[in-house]
């Protein structure tokens, strides 16, 4: 076992965690979790369940002639009022979305390449096998991603880019989830029941404006709006009907097990009173804390879940809470203890959830089941400090608990409150990865950027790992992303549009074939030179990812419709209209992934090429294509050149100007519905599981290595000279033209001990602040332990480990990627 | 692996003011126990009444 004592006693690094009491402590061990592992599942037993599948399809059977967001709000209704539902034993959060603790639903209508996937799976049980290839049989003609395959011309370049898988994610017409943020409050403040009766309203006002539907068939004109209107609203109220049936069921149940089966007295009670919340909530407003984390699991799993395949969990956490957490204290429901006693109850419902995804997704969060990421901390809107108890106890339930998931997003703000970023700080020290952590003002600042009013901007959640948007009435509707790779990128400009190192195709064009033409990379003369090629061919990918992302989103506005989602937003009610089909605040984000590689690559060339004349390019080029075989000496020199993260000018103004480029390779791409494209460079887990895509690079790396982490963290253990330089480093790139900018950074556990270690700390933090810089997060974790746990992995299971934007159990990433969690550098405070 | 055994079986009429309610219609309630705890399932089933 690897526990240790701190000098103020705080047990770190133990394998169970501290749940607030037995109860907890049971619940936590007898959850299956979801997490994934090489792109499998880690936990053995999960299964597929086919409830959410077969309702689905047999209502889109049921439904052919109807229009398609009825038959969506049909499906929705249908789901939620004849799939299993389940309660585990003790637990006091009720929702779960598959027939059983250990199963996973999967959404066929969505992607037809990740039900092709499950087939060949032992996933499915053997009764199930001949059902599955029934529906993976409908699905493969009626999915989202087959009508848009059949209507779409994909050019040859656009299909050999998204074949060779070069460039980062499959084409969003392939993988279609979103990650939207739901209008809670309004369903806390007004119940499903306030909600359908404003429904009700504009159906009511929508059919008496059929009267002039024969008049303007008469004159000639056009089908007014009223009929998609009223049709959206239905399926608005479908969708609702269909939660508030849910919740009713979960009451059945909690009072059959309470009155029928066998229990404890203390579980008996607790049931009863589970059974009164779910038949009060979510159809009328919340009044308590307990009721008011049922309205969002509820809510969350019905959107997320049930309704369709969603990744994420955008909300502000602690603001949401706080009213109610505050009311129930003050009736005397709970004191403190018992608030965070419900956090931790509502923590390990995320971790239960699952979830059945492309195998690409799954390699690419692996550790973790998704990216739950919940937001805390930062301004409230009239710009005071928004920490409160509230934060207080769900940070407290997070360091109890120390599960992986959900990972928080922690608005720094320079007047937060000291109490509570001491909370920050425990859990950030023990190793833990979360909370991590924005700069308020910076991410204020961007979203006053995308039209945002000061108030709507001050609301801001994490989507998932890294971008900021409202929360509330502006939520975000539907996900807009697309993702680069600039290291294959720099790949193509050296390869002259070739990727010998991974594909073997021919891409894209080569430089000669461009309008104008480029020269070729060995008549570059300087790294300006270079950047602008990567930039022409980054606009030339950007252009086609977003056309077929614009196409796939008005796909989806006519053909997969989010009902349920819709109802949260006073917008979609007034106007009629479904969410997939607008944004209150366009935010579309293109991904450079693994993206400072290709600076301390451009470094290597001005330093051994352009600088010292020591190689040629050709020579250069020639050794990385032979991945360095026969050019050792070569090797050694370019992983000595200049690095960044060591405050030297000499690379970081390459970087710089790198991502000056990165900030503006998309500018001129239209979104569909308006706004710009922002870059958001970053790296998720795929610096390792890239690695193996990408060929050695100039600077000094050999294929398979893994890319640097975050969007803007130094190569694994290039990083020197302290994490002061580290953050002089980063601050050198203008954060305020990109929509966020990760830095990853390892700590030595040993130097955050007691007040002075919190005060090092603190004063990094607030430095950290002032100059700008966009996001940090902390992995804090000795090697020593982390190498126990890869030799006995049974005895860590509680080792928790910061790997991208999310948190993860360490034992369940991949041995690559520990390996290169523990290759970063370990830099000491104070 | 998850061995799912169950445990006991009931079933209950829906209420008649419930919005899921079809005469007929049944909460078909299951006590399962796998190799990590307990837990209580629902489903709705058709069934004659004359069986209760």
């Amino acid at each position: 076992m690897s526990q240790r004592l701190t000098t103020n006693n705080v047990m770190i690094h133990d394998d169970f965690g501290h749940p607030s009491n037995a109860r907890m402590a049971k619940l936590k061990q007898t959850t299956w979790y979801k997490h994934s592992r090489s792109g499998e599942f880690a936990e053995e037993g999960i299964k597929i369940c086919m409830d959410r599948a077969r309702i689905a399809t047999r209502v889109h059977k049921e439904t052919e002639l109807e229009p398609e967001v009825i038959r969506h709000g049909k499906a929705t209704n249908r789901i939620l009022t004849e799939a299993t539902v389940v309660i585990r034993e003790d637990e006091m959060i009720a929702g779960y979305n598959a027939s059983a603790p250990h199963r996973v639903p999967w959404t066929p209508e969505a992607s037809t390449f990740a039900i092709f996937e499950l087939q060949d799976t032992p996933y499915v049980d053997e009764k199930d096998q001949e059902e599955v290839e029934e529906i993976v049989e409908y699905w493969s003609k009626n999915s989202a991603q087959a009508r848009f395959e059949k209507s779409y011309p994909l050019s040859e370049e656009a299909t050999n880019m998204y074949r060779s898988g070069a460039f980062g994610e499959p084409g969003a017409w392939i993988w279609l989830y979103d990650s939207p943020s739901p209008n809670y409050q309004a369903i806390l403040e007004e119940g499903l029941n306030g909600r359908i009766e404003k429904i009700e309203k504009r159906m009511a006002e929508t059919y008496e404006a059929f009267g002039d539907l024969g008049k303007g068939y008469d004159k000639g004109g056009e089908l007014p709006g009223y009929v998609d209107q009223y049709h959206n609203l239905q399926a608005f109220k479908l969708a609702a009907e269909g939660l508030k049936t849910w919740a009713i069921r979960h009451s059945r149940l909690s009072k059959h097990i309470a009155e029928d089966f066998d229990v404890t007295p203390e579980w008996k009670e607790d049931l009863l009173e589970l059974a009164r919340i779910c038949r009060k909530v979510p159809a009328e407003p919340a009044d308590s804390l307990r009721e008011a984390l049922q309205v969002h699991w509820f809510l969350y799993l019905g959107i997320a879940a049930m309704e369709r395949d969603c990744c994420g969990a955008a909300m502000k956490y602690d603001e949401l809470m706080e009213p109610y957490m505050k009311r129930s204290i003050e009736k005397g429901e709970i004191d403190y203890d018992g608030a965070v006693e419900l956090f931790e109850a509502h923590r390990l419902k995320f971790i239960e959830k699952g979830r059945w995804q492309m195998r690409y997704i799954r390699e690419g969060t692996s550790g973790s089941n998704e990216l739950f990421i919940v937001t805390i901390g930062g301004v409230r809107p009239d710009g005071t400090d928004a920490c409160s108890d509230s934060t207080n106890a769900i940070l407290d339930a997070a360091f109890n608990m120390r599960t992986a998931e959900p990972s928080f997003m922690f608005r720094w703000h320079p007047e937060a409150n000291v109490k509570t970023v001491k909370k920050v700080y425990n859990c950030v020290r023990t190793g833990l990865g979360y909370p991590s952590i924005k700069n308020d003002a910076v991410n204020i600042n961007c979203l006053l950027e995308h039209g945002c009013t000061i108030e709507e901007a001050r609301s801001w959640a994490a989507i998932l790992c890294m971008s900021a948007h409202p929360t509330g009435e502006k939520g975000q509707h539907v996900r807009c992303v697309q993702t680069i790779q600039p290291p294959k990128v720099l790949e193509m400009v050296m390869y002259d549009g070739e990727d010998p190192s991974f594909s073997g195709m021919t891409v894209q064009p080569k430089n000669s074939e461009f309008d104008p033409p480029m020269k070729s990379i060995a008549e570059a003369e300087s790294v300006d030179e270079i950047i602008e090629m990567m930039r022409r061919r980054m606009n030339r990918i950007a252009h086609i990812q977003w056309t077929t992302h614009n196409y796939n989103r008005y796909l989806k506005s006519l053909y997969y419709q989010q009902p349920l989602l819709s109802v949260t937003f006073d917008g979609c009610i007034e106007r009629g209209q479904d969410c997939v089909g607008f944004d209150e605040i366009p935010d579309y984000w293109g991904g450079p992934l693994t993206a400072l590689d290709v600076g301390d690559a451009l470094a290597g060339i001005q330093k051994l090429v352009f600088d010292d004349k020591k190689y040629t390019m050709q020579q250069m080029i020639a050794a990385c294509r032979a991945d360095w075989d026969g050019f050792e000496e070569m090797k050694t020199d370019f992983l000595a050149a200049p690095k960044f993260g060591n405050d030297d000018d000499y690379v970081d103004e390459i970087v710089s100007k790198l991502y000056h480029m990165y900030a503006h390779y998309a500018d001129d791409v239209v979104p569909l519905t308006g706004g710009r494209v922002w870059s958001l460079p970053q790296s998720i887990s795929y610096y390792a599981t890239y690695g193996p895509r990408t060929g050695a690079l100039p600077n000094g790396r050999s294929l398979g290595d893994p890319l640097a982490d975050g969007g803007i963290s130094p190569w694994l253990g290039c990083d020197k000279k302290g994490p002061t330089a580290v953050l002089n480093s980063v601050s050198k790139v203008n954060h305020s033209e990109l929509k966020g900018l990760l830095l990853n950074m390892r700590l030595d556990p040993n130097s955050f001990e007691g007040e002075k270690g919190f005060w090092s700390w603190y004063n990094f933090m607030q430095a950290w602040e002032k100059m700008g810089i966009d996001h940090i997060q902390y992995n804090c974790m000795d090697t020593e332990v982390l190498r126990d746990a890869q030799m006995e992995p049974d005895k860590h299971e509680d080792v928790i480990v910061r790997v991208a934007g999310y948190s993860a159990r360490f034992i369940d990433c991949t041995r690559f990627m520990q390996d290169a969690l523990i290759s970063r550098t370990e830099h000491s405070m104070g | 692996m998850a061995e799912e055994n169950v445990v006991k079986e009931k079933f209950y009429p829906i209420p008649e003011g419930d919005p899921d309610y079809e005469p007929g219609k049944y909460d078909c309630v299951r006590e399962i126990e796998d190799t990590k705890g307990r837990y209580w399932t629902s489903t709705t089933v058709f069934r004659d009444p004359e069986n209760d």
